[in-house]
């Protein structure tokens, strides 16, 4: 009996799931997915900048640094190196997420004109694409993807933002007069806070009154009164 | 296993068997011991914070016989000295709190508990604030519900002392904020422990100071409470209030609302989904949807007793009534008129007759429960009847006093709060009001000296 005992059980080796690791960009209900990016809207001119994009591993953590890589896809028509720049990065050792770094560069053709990039997830040695989709299933939850879309320009066009705020028909004279206003260019929530959605307009309206007393109705470009 | 092994087990098992059980005689010896029980004049306690609390409860001994105890008292979570009497400066947030008396026999290891139940309320949390001017510094002063009076609390409290001149403040009970005007400044506090959380700078930053008219303050309706609103020099700014935004009832006031009028002090909320105000430049009444930031000419009205677009008198005054009526005191070139809303429905608009000193009347009163109204006008105090259209003196003061404030305790309408000055220092009397309106045995209950000149007094 006792040697039954010993014999009965026996180690056996489990076949574990195993797949190539892949990377995605993600974003929770309070990330944007694609963006409107203007360099009017600086303080001062900058010749570039960055935008950071959620990215997170489809896989497991490794002992060891992986390089990520993007690449511009069909609906680009932003020029690599003149408009943007796709950098590849190093995600480090035990790393599951990071923020990915597009940069956007201010070419002089931006004046009077929107380049878009659509960026995807580039496979490489390290990583497969980590989603099939190209955007958010749901834009109410957190999802994977593997696109981003950006439109870049250095003319004054509609921040993504524009919609949650309180200011009213988007124009770009407006907008530079809230810029000349308040000394402010973004006007977002995060930006200006909940109390700044309701209580600056009221700044605005005293402000293009007086504006108005000197100069009159101040027009837009698209021949409308700009009002808050 | 060898037999003989096993017949000594059987044997044993058998004398174990035998001996196991036994008869038992049931003879017991009973000692009496000390049973104590703790005894207290009242398990329900109400204590300011800051003030001492002092519970003292009594042992009571079946069988007295000297022993000693230990103690522990437990209020939450927090553990007191280990004496019989419990004697604390209170540090407790205000709030309701569960203190555990334990007091255990060292001799024999029984103990007692009692439990009390501990309300903790705010320092300050109900009475008048007073607001003054002494020795060349503004006052806020407070008489707490529990008489105790305190001359300057928020000098005290924030180790500053308020320069300008004292202009007005007013109470938030939903807010859980006092707010403080002076000529110079605008002033936020806790209602709780009066510590200063802004001030103007930090509440009403594109107002211009100084002030040359007192500043009010109102919330918006009370189901709602969306909106905070300030009235400086006409001007109105708003802030947002706990309704939606909780988080930010802190932050500073918007700019002027934009337009042409200049409004009375006043904040009418007869409505959830807007406030009215009055205009007098344009003499209507104008009003704000909530969370809005325009303010536009009140409906028109030309059917009823009075059009609310075009009132066309001045206002000088206004309380409230019952449920979402409100009171104004109106004049023009031909005297001084009573008119009312009831939820933003004109109502009374008469002229106000058979009274006397009506047209130097200063401040006024109206009754939630009473069709009255009272009014101060130098020295004297006149109860007008609403229905009968007159008036009657029921009160004077001194020569030399001139009555500068008069409130009703607005729970009741059974409390006249009146504040008075000789020469440059303030009194505030209370006045209790009988069943017709008139004050209880025509005289005060209490007087409250030692105040500076009081210009306004509100309640919390």
């Amino acid at each position: 009996m006792i040697l039954s005992t010993f014999l009965a059980c026996k180690k056996q080796d489990v076949e574990l799931y195993k797949a190539d690791d892949g990377i995605a960009f993600y974003a929770t209900i309070y990330d944007p997915t694609s963006i409107a990016f203007s360099f009017a809207f600086a303080v001062k001119p900058q010749p570039r900048d960055t935008i950071y994009f959620k990215m997170r591993v489809t896989g497991r953590a490794t002992d060891y640094p992986r390089t990520i890589a993007v690449k511009a896809v069909e609906g680009t028509n932003a020029r690599a190196g003149i408009d943007y720049e796709l950098p590849e990065v190093v995600l480090p050792a035990g790393a599951l997420t990071m923020d990915y770094p597009i940069i956007v560069i201010n070419s002089p053709e931006m004046l009077t004109k929107t380049y878009t990039l659509v960026a995807e997830i580039a496979e490489n040695k390290d990583f497969k694409v980590g989603s099939l989709g190209t955007v958010p299933a749901s834009p109410f939850s957190e999802n994977n993807f593997k696109q981003v879309k950006i439109e870049i320009t250095n003319q004054l066009v509609e921040p993504s933002y524009w919609v949650n705020t309180d200011f009213g028909t988007f124009s770009a004279v407006k907008f530079r007069f809230m810029i000349q206003t308040t000394g402010l260019t973004d006007f977002s929530q995060e930006a200006i806070g909940i109390d700044g959605i309701y209580n600056m307009p009221v700044k605005l309206r005293n402000a293009l009154a007086e504006y108005e007393a000197i100069y009159g109705p101040l027009i837009d470009e698209n021949n409308a009164r700009v009002t808050f | 296993m060898p037999k003989n092994n096993i017949r000594k087990a059987v044997v044993a098992c058998m004398v174990m068997l035998t001996f196991a059980c036994r008869k038992d005689d049931q003879s017991f010896t009973y000692d009496k011991i000390n049973n104590v029980t703790v005894e207290s004049a009242s398990t329900a306690i109400t204590v300011s914070a800051l003030d001492s609390l002092i519970i003292t409860p009594k042992l009571i001994e079946s069988m007295p016989s000297g022993e000693e105890y230990t103690y522990r008292w437990t209020i939450g979570t927090a553990t007191y000295p280990a004496n019989k009497d419990l004697r604390i400066k209170v540090e407790l947030a205000p709030g309701s709190y569960s203190a555990v008396f334990k007091a255990t026999s060292k001799k024999t290891g029984i103990s007692a508990l009692a439990r009390y139940a501990v309300t903790v309320n705010g320092a300050f949390y109900q009475g008048w604030y007073v607001v003054n001017n002494k020795a060349g510094k503004a006052q806020l002063s407070f008489i707490r519900a529990d008489d105790v009076l305190f001359e300057n609390p928020a000098e005290t409290v924030n180790k500053k002392t308020y320069s300008g001149k004292a202009l007005s403040s007013y109470a938030t009970s939903s807010l859980n904020l006092i707010y403080f005007f002076t000529d110079q400044n605008a002033y936020r506090f806790n209602a709780n422990d009066l510590l200063e959380l802004s001030d103007k700078q930090g509440t009403l930053p594109f107002a211009s100071a100084p002030f040359t008219s007192v500043p009010y303050y109102g919330l918006s309706h009370s189901q709602g409470n969306f909106d905070q609103y300030i009235i400086a020099d006409g001007g109105l700014y708003a802030g947002l209030g706990p309704g939606f935004f909780p988080a930010e009832v802190l932050k500073p006031f918007s700019d002027r609302f934009a337009g042409d009028y200049h409004l009375f002090p006043a904040v009418i909320t007869p409505s959830l989904t807007s406030t009215f105000f009055y205009d007098n430049k344009y003499m209507r009444f104008m009003q704000v949807p909530y969370l809005g930031r325009d303010i536009g000419i009140a409906p028109a009205t030309t059917s009823a007793s009075f059009n609310l677009a075009n009132v066309g008198r001045t206002m000088i005054a206004f309380d409230r009534g019952v449920t979402n009526e409100f009171y104004y005191i109106m004049q023009n070139s031909t005297g001084r008129y009573l008119m009312s809303t009831t939820a933003l429905n004109p109502g009374i608009n008469q002229q106000i007759s058979n009274s006397p000193d009506i047209n130097i009347a200063s401040n006024f009163a109206t009754s939630s429960v009473l069709k009255q109204m009272y009014y101060a006008a130098g020295n004297k105090i006149y109860l007008y009847d609403i229905i009968a259209n007159s008036s009657r003196l029921i009160y004077t003061f001194p020569v030399d006093y001139v009555i500068k404030d008069i409130e009703l305790l607005r729970s009741t309408s059974k409390r006249l709060v009146v504040a008075a000055n000789k020469g440059t220092e303030g009194e505030v009397y209370y006045f209790d009001i009988d069943a017709l309106g008139l004050f209880a045995n025509n005289t005060f209950v209490k007087r409250f000296e030692g105040f500076g000149d009081i210009v306004h007094v509100n309640f919390r």
